[in-house]
């Protein structure tokens, strides 16, 4: 073997037809390393992790080098990179629910992978033993669950033998693609912890992809930020976190929800990812960036060694530089005093239960209880946080406050004020993608929830514009189809749509989590506007602790349908008196710069 | 992740697409387009089109194969076969039209209702549509308008109570896929009636099966209507509907070959170019939600 990296990557570009998706990218692994590509939807870094291992959707087409252990791959023969691909290098995909062949048995899965395409099998008895040692490697003792399919296992263990499946060749280096963000924290941790076992076992490489810095920075040792389809700033992960030398990586780290304490306001950033080809000869974050000068837009930035392994796209650095340290200092200083005292309740849930019968699909055995018991109280412009994993119950609980479902036994009761439900509470989904009528335009949408909220003191094109207005939309976009808007845009429609009737409550189901955190910061402080500028109360569903800190007021968390433990935020947060919310907040991944919660 | 990143700048190509004229439209679609245009006008016009009277009788010349004056020769009782093919359009046409149609409405709204209520009216709905699909249609038909007599009209009835339930059961599993996403449980948190919710949110999700559906059942129904009035089942015997003139020409075919064949392939013709454009239009309505 050569004494180069194991990986290096050089001048990497994808283009789709006349569309290019990464603009050259280059990047080196050393055997045993731990690289993290981070970035946002758009910034091109999955399309890398295809490239890698020549996985690329038809179309797509790769062009520069990339070379394991100095042997080139991309020019390779389809044949030699089926030899290569598994043996020593593999991918670990992002769905644990698709991940897998879903008419095939786990071991079975695993097995299959144990033999290179041409190489004897090894006999049954063998190959069985063999696929139960892997499945112990990633934490699995139960040797039943080899002869299991797919979907008799949840997410977290079928992402364990996706790993174990991935890892039966033994390979040099593991390509990750969002491995745990389908996951909830805990098994999220679990897992990334199992991934780290592995490699320091093996002493294999690992590039996670990961659009979550939190998970970036407790796995990797270097870490490549990308945006708009290049690499913009490269460094050991120690060094990012403490200092980034480029604005883009400097707003997305203020941008993060921050577990430890309250910000008066996330910092955003403004605007949305750019095509590449539409930022090809300027610096990407151009126009994104407040330190933005002409020099930015003249020609492209390169990405320039500053030392100590430390590059950056930002041809400024050495003048803002010293700014963009105290510019984050600053936002995250400006933290909120305590939550006003509980006002009159907007809504008071007693003793909900909802049992799914046992025939339905939601339900298995004898029926299935999703909430068991629950008390809950909203006050009068009071944000109140729900969390819980998976399967906690916790939108069963939004939808039957909303109406969308039917307790068994218990009451909702909203205080003070009659009328038909959907005049009281509104609700806000979590898939941006989802929650609007593909055929139906935006205006449609909007003027048919003015309708149902009885809203006529003006003309309904008039309302419209001040909704969209309102979400910080253009008027304009009320001619246009859900298919036409980004995510958030499509988000702040749905966030329209619910204001639209004048709702007491809104219940946002997991509304940001969908979202860039870039994008997910824009929502989160438009909420905390609206709620200001409104004063409706909201009940916020949610799976970060990040996210409840900086928007809930009190917080309940939810355990197989039942609340464990309620409270104003901070006391919840800093100083948790039941178990699950202490093993909930120590899954939170920490990065290793900021101190637990004290 | 990455993957919806494009989104804005896909839509930008299929927008840049879409203004360029006569996109993507294969040359065999039109070929269908102009094949239907030319029934269409049958339709409309086809007696007043007609080189001669359809039912004029010429017993002088029974059977006589392609001259110029009867360009595909006559039949039994010597009347010009082509005048007839082109006055029998209207009847062949308009029965398969009513029955496609009135499939459609009777499926979409047993089907869509079946899918959104759920519960014992779903039950019911596709009990009666599995009972449904165990009849013998043909035999169903023959025996039902036979006893009951009445022609065509009741032959059209029936046939659209035989076609709806596989309608029925195509929209409730379509209703059901929908039924479950955001912006329907949106539209029912906004407190929209149950009706509405069907008809304005869930239906025009499901148009590109619908239509392309619909043309699959006027296809269907046109070789229906034409085996029914080949077994004299619905239509008048002095109609020139094509399957009756194919029923009749059948024991011509070593005589006057072009009086069954003209007829059967304005048939198949009309049952395959309406099969491909419908195919077309559920693929172009299929990139309806993701356009503009």
């Amino acid at each position: 073997m050569s004494g180069g990296p194991l990986l290096e990557v050089a001048d990497l570009s994808v283009h789709a037809g006349e569309r290019t998706l990464v603009d050259g990218v280059g990047f080196a692994v050393d055997a045993g390393e731990t690289v993290a590509i981070v970035g946002e939807s758009g910034s091109g870094k999955s399309m890398t992790a295809k490239a890698l291992v020549g996985l690329l959707p038809a179309g797509v087409t790769a062009r520069g080098a990339v070379r394991l252990a100095g042997e080139e791959l991309l020019g390779a023969s389809a044949r030699r990179r089926d030899a290569l691909r598994g043996r020593r290098i593999a991918l670990l995909l992002q769905d644990p629910f698709t991940l897998l062949n879903p008419v095939m048995r786990c071991g079975a899965q695993i097995v299959e992978a144990l033999a290179a395409p041409g190489e004897r099998r090894l006999p049954r008895r063998a190959a069985r033993a063999e696929a139960l040692r892997r499945m112990a490697e990633v934490g699995i003792d139960d040797a039943a669950v080899a002869d299991r399919y797919p979907f008799e296992l949840s997410g977290g263990m079928r992402q364990r033998i996706g790993l174990a499946a991935a890892l039966a060749g033994d390979p040099e280096i593991l390509i990750a693609d969002e491995p745990t963000t389908a996951l909830d924290a805990v098994t999220q941790r679990e897992v990334l912890e199992l991934i780290a076992q592995a490699q320091r076992r093996r002493g294999m490489a690992l590039v996670l992809i990961s659009h979550d810095l939190r998970v970036a920075f407790s796995v990797g040792d270097r870490l490549c930020v990308m945006y708009a389809g290049r690499i913009v700033e490269q460094a050991p992960v120690a060094h990012v976190e403490q200092a980034p030398r480029h604005p883009y990586t400097a707003a997305l780290l203020a941008s993060e929800p921050v577990l430890e304490r309250r910000l008066r306001r996330l910092a955003d950033i403004p605007g949305s990812v750019p095509a590449p080809d539409a930022v090809a000869d300027m610096c990407a974050f151009a126009a994104r960036c407040r330190w933005a000068a002409a020099a930015c837009r003249a020609e492209r930035p390169p990405l320039r060694e500053l030392g100590g392994g430390h590059a950056s796209a930002c041809i400024r650095i050495e003048q803002i530089g010293a700014e963009l340290a105290p510019a984050r200092a600053a936002e995250h200083e400006a933290a909120m005093g305590p939550a006003p005292a509980l006002a009159d309740a907007v809504v008071r849930v007693r003793g909900l239960r909802r049992r799914f019968a046992a025939d339905g699909r939601r339900g298995r055995g004898e029926g299935h209880e999703a909430l068991r018991g629950v008390d809950l109280e909203i006050g009068e412009g009071e944000c109140v946080g729900l969390v819980g994993e998976s399967g906690s119950g916790k939108t069963t609980l939004g939808r039957c406050i909303v109406g969308l479902d039917r307790p068994t036994a218990g009451e909702i009761d909203f205080a003070a004020f009659d009328g038909p439900v959907h005049r009281r509470v509104q609700m806000v989904f979590q898939d941006p993608y989802s929650s609007l009528n593909p055929v139906r335009t935006i205006g449609a949408t909007l003027k048919e929830a003015l309708a149902a909220g009885d809203q006529r003191d003006a003309a309904p094109e008039t309302l419209v514009a001040g909704l969209l207005e309102r979400v910080g939309l253009p008027a304009a976009y009320a001619a246009r189809k859900p298919a036409a808007l980004s995510g958030g845009e499509r988000q702040r429609v749905a966030i329209a749509r619910a204001l639209a009737v004048r709702p007491r409550l809104i219940v946002c189901d997991e509304p940001v989590s969908a979202l860039d955190v870039s994008v997910q910061a824009q929502i989160l402080n438009m909420l905390a506007d609206l709620r200001r500028e409104l004063g409706f109360s909201c009940l916020f569903i949610t799976h970060d602790f990040g996210v409840v800190r900086q928007v809930a007021d009190r917080v309940y968390v939810l355990l197989d349908g039942e609340v464990v433990e309620r409270g104003p935020v901070e006391e919840v947060l800093d100083r948790p008196r039941s178990d699950y919310t202490r093993a909930l907040l120590a899954a939170v991944p920490a990065s290793r710069s900021h101190s637990p919660s004290s | 992740m990455s993957a919806s990143a494009g989104a804005p700048a896909r839509i930008r190509l299929l927008r840049r697409a879409s203004r360029r004229p006569a996109r993507g439209t294969p040359p065999l679609v039109l070929l269908a387009a102009a094949a239907v245009a030319l029934v269409v006008v049958l339709c409309v016009a086809g007696s007043a089109l007609a080189p001669q009277d359809p039912s004029a009788q010429e017993l002088a010349l029974s059977v006589s194969r392609p001259s110029s004056a009867h360009l595909l020769g006559t039949d039994a009782l010597g009347r010009d076969v082509l005048s007839r093919l082109m006055a029998g359009a209207r009847t062949s046409i308009a029965g398969a039209v009513a029955i496609a149609l009135g499939a459609m409405v009777l499926g979409n709204v047993l089907g869509v209702l079946a899918g959104y209520r759920g519960g014992w009216l779903d039950a019911f709905i596709m009990r009666w549509v599995d009972g449904m699909y165990a009849l013998p249609a043909l035999l169903v038909v023959v025996v039902v308008a036979g006893v009951l007599g009445g022609g065509i009209v009741v032959a059209v009835g029936i046939v659209i109570v035989l076609f709806s339930p596989p309608n029925a059961r195509l929209m409730r599993g379509a209703t059901l896929e929908q039924r479950p996403l955001p912006y329907v449980e949106a539209a029912r948190g906004l407190g929209l009636s149950g009706p509405r919710v069907m008809a304005r949110h869930i239906w025009p999700n499901l148009l590109p099966l619908v239509v392309a559906n619909t043309f699959l059942d006027f296809a269907y129904a046109i070789v229906t209507l034409a085996a029914l009035s080949f077994l004299g089942v619905g239509v008048d015997p002095s109609s020139p509907d094509w399957g009756r003139a194919l029923a009749d020409a059948r024991s011509l075919l070593f005589d006057n070959p072009a009086a069954a064949i003209a007829p059967a392939a304005m048939i198949v013709l009309t049952a395959a170019s309406v099969t491909l454009i419908g195919d077309h239009l559920f693929q172009r309505l299929g990139e309806r939600g993701q356009g503009r």
